[in-house]
């Protein structure tokens, strides 16, 4: 990144008011993107702190679950093969939404419940109510899971955000601002240099007036000291010749 | 009629009632249950197996030591045994045998019925058939396409025909639900097996009719209270309750009217075998379900046919008691595996 350099410009009072217009801009938006980047960071940190206790728990509810399955097969024998005949349309599905947080949209997915339980009846005869916890310990694990995969996407999108946001506000911060400065003060100097050039042009022609009055006056001193003592200005009235006239 | 049948049924069955007795020592005790549950992995598990009459059972696979591995080695094991006793039975032991077996075969057909009607492949579902439930035309089963076709084609020609009998005439079998079927063949199934057992009489008659009534009732107390909850209306229930137990008539009538657990307990008082399984556990002894005590109810009626000798009673019972064995020897070494120790010992102890 070249550090000394300036945009290119004519300087003068208009240059220097648009100048000046520029770093308000900039400052105002380096201003909002870093609010942004606040809001985003609040929200990343309570996403990361919700998604430690969601995996936590899903540890646990995983091995409840795998617990529960092992004492319904040991009630009920193994239904494994019932409950994949009879499989046909899916109870459980996911919703997508969005939300959004300072400019960035969010996925958010959510569970619900479609139809009727198909395997109501399984287990009928034997490991009825192991099956049934069975099946609520497992549709705990899976709301569980749904959520955890909401944050975790959550999490990501948000961190490229935050990235992009934070680049920009450097950028504008150590880039864009001190840029727009130095042109400001190189206009400035300039500004400042060419009025100091005017002043002293000033001076210098009202020196040689100076001097030329002084001379001319001198001048006039001494004419009139050779005149004589008649100190008067010539009368036209009087004059018998009149220089002009060449012929008479 | 009693001292003729001891006498001559040695004859026949003598060789195989040894062989079972012969087999029934080898089921593992509470100090090998102990052992089992002290381990830390299914390694240790495997070792500790070893040294009890399942000896080489599990060394001998390179597979992955799972414990899905452990179930189907045990259930080799006992289909082993069984075909061994089966292939030298003579009727009526053979005949006997065979009813055992339709147990297992009343899940296989349901599971294929239900797999023709999704249209699977039937290549699919054969291996994970019970291997003790097989009959023969199950590879032809792929053919059918609704389960009358089924029905009248094939099931028609096995041993489980009269079963379908009484499902079939009450409704569309096309449009009943896969466990609804199951339960009727279920329940016609017990009935017939319970009438021929009295038709032996003799011990095996005394022995084998109050083990079936007890599945029978055990089926109806668990059907009602399952059934709280879902769409299965207490008519239709009734339809389920086997007939040949204690029950019958007037318990399975007023269980047909309960609508929850209190009054299921208030129909389990009448009658003193149930009241027990049936009452709050004292303050302070670990919580059971009435499923786990129905279990253990019935290990032990399972235990006092070895009492006797000269009668099937025994074989029934070894099964079972086999099957009980492998699930308990399954759950804990899912909770080895799972590290939930403080379950393992959930399973129901058979030999004290």
């Amino acid at each position: 990144m070249s550090g000394k350099d300036r945009i290119d410009i004519f300087p003068s009072r208009m240059a220097q008011t648009i100048m000046k217009a520029r770093l308000k801009g900039a400052q105002t938006g380096r201003n909002l993107l870093k609010k942004k980047s606040d809001a985003l960071s609040m929200r990343f940190r309570q996403i990361l702190r919700k998604i430690i206790e969601t995996k936590t728990k899903m540890g646990e509810v995983m091995r409840e679950a795998a617990f529960s399955l092992a004492e319904a097969k040991f009630t009920a024998g193994d239904f494994s093969t019932t409950v994949i005949q009879n499989v046909n349309k899916a109870q459980v599905k996911v919703r997508a939404k969005k939300d959004n947080v300072a400019g960035v949209t969010l996925p958010v997915f959510e569970h619900y419940q479609e139809g009727g339980d198909s395997y109501e009846l399984t287990g009928l005869a034997r490991g009825g109510e192991q099956l049934s916890r069975l099946k609520r310990n497992y549709a705990r694990a899976v709301e569980l899971l749904v959520e955890l995969a909401s944050l975790q996407t959550s999490f990501v999108t948000l961190d490229e955000a935050i990235k992009i946001t934070n680049r920009r506000v450097n950028a504008i911060e150590h880039v864009i601002i001190p840029r727009i400065d130095r042109t400001l003060t190189y206009i400035i100097t300039e500004l400042d240099e060419r009025e100091r050039e005017e002043f002293y042009r000033l001076k210098k022609i009202q020196e040689k007036k100076k001097q030329l009055r002084e001379k001319t006056e001198l001048e006039i001193a001494a004419r009139l000291a050779r005149l004589g003592p008649i100190a008067e200005p010539a009368n036209m009235l009087t004059e018998e010749t009149d220089e002009d006239l060449l012929f008479e | 009629m009693a001292a003729c049948q001891e006498l001559s049924f040695n004859v026949d069955h003598g060789y195989l009632e040894g062989l079972v007795r012969g087999m029934k020592a080898g089921i593992l005790t509470q100090a090998d249950y102990h052992n089992l549950a002290q381990c830390d992995t299914l390694e240790d598990m495997k070792l500790h197996l070893q040294s009890t009459d399942y000896g080489k059972l599990l060394s001998s696979s390179e597979e992955d030591l799972t414990v899905s591995l452990v179930d189907s080695k045990l259930r080799e094991n006992l289909v082993t045994e069984f075909s061994c006793l089966r292939s030298n039975a003579l009727p009526p032991l053979s005949t006997f045998l065979d009813y055992i077996t339709y147990g297992y075969m009343i899940d296989n057909v349901v599971m294929l019925i239900t797999g023709a009607l999704k249209q699977r492949d039937v290549a699919e579902l054969l291996p994970r058939c019970h291997p003790l439930g097989g009959f023969d035309q199950m590879a032809a089963v792929g053919i059918a396409r609704t389960p009358t076709e089924l029905y009248s084609a094939i099931l028609v020609d096995t041993p489980l025909a009269p079963f379908f009998q009484d499902a079939v005439s009450d409704s569309n079998l096309d449009e009943m639900e896969a466990e609804i079927l199951r339960n009727k063949l279920y329940k016609a199934y017990l009935e017939s097996f319970h009438s021929f057992c009295k038709n032996m009489g003799g011990a095996t008659g005394e022995i084998m009719c109050p083990v079936l009534e007890f599945e029978a009732d055990r089926r109806a107390f668990i059907i009602t209270v399952n059934s709280f909850g879902t769409e299965l209306s207490g008519a239709d229930r009734s339809s389920l309750y086997p007939a040949c137990g204690k029950l019958y008539p007037d318990g399975l009538r007023l269980l047909a009217l309960a609508e929850d657990h209190e009054q299921v307990k208030a129909v389990a008082d009448c009658y003193t075998d149930y009241k027990a399984i049936f009452e709050d556990p004292e303050p302070g002894s670990e919580f059971k379900s009435f499923e786990d005590r129905f279990f253990e109810q019935e290990v032990k009626l399972n235990i006092l046919a070895f009492l006797q000798q000269f009668h099937f009673g025994v074989f029934y019972s070894y099964i079972k008691l086999k099957e009980q064995e492998s699930r308990n020897i399954v759950w804990i070494a899912e909770c080895v595996t799972q590290r939930q120790k403080s379950k393992i010992h959930n399973y129901i102890p058979i030999i004290q």
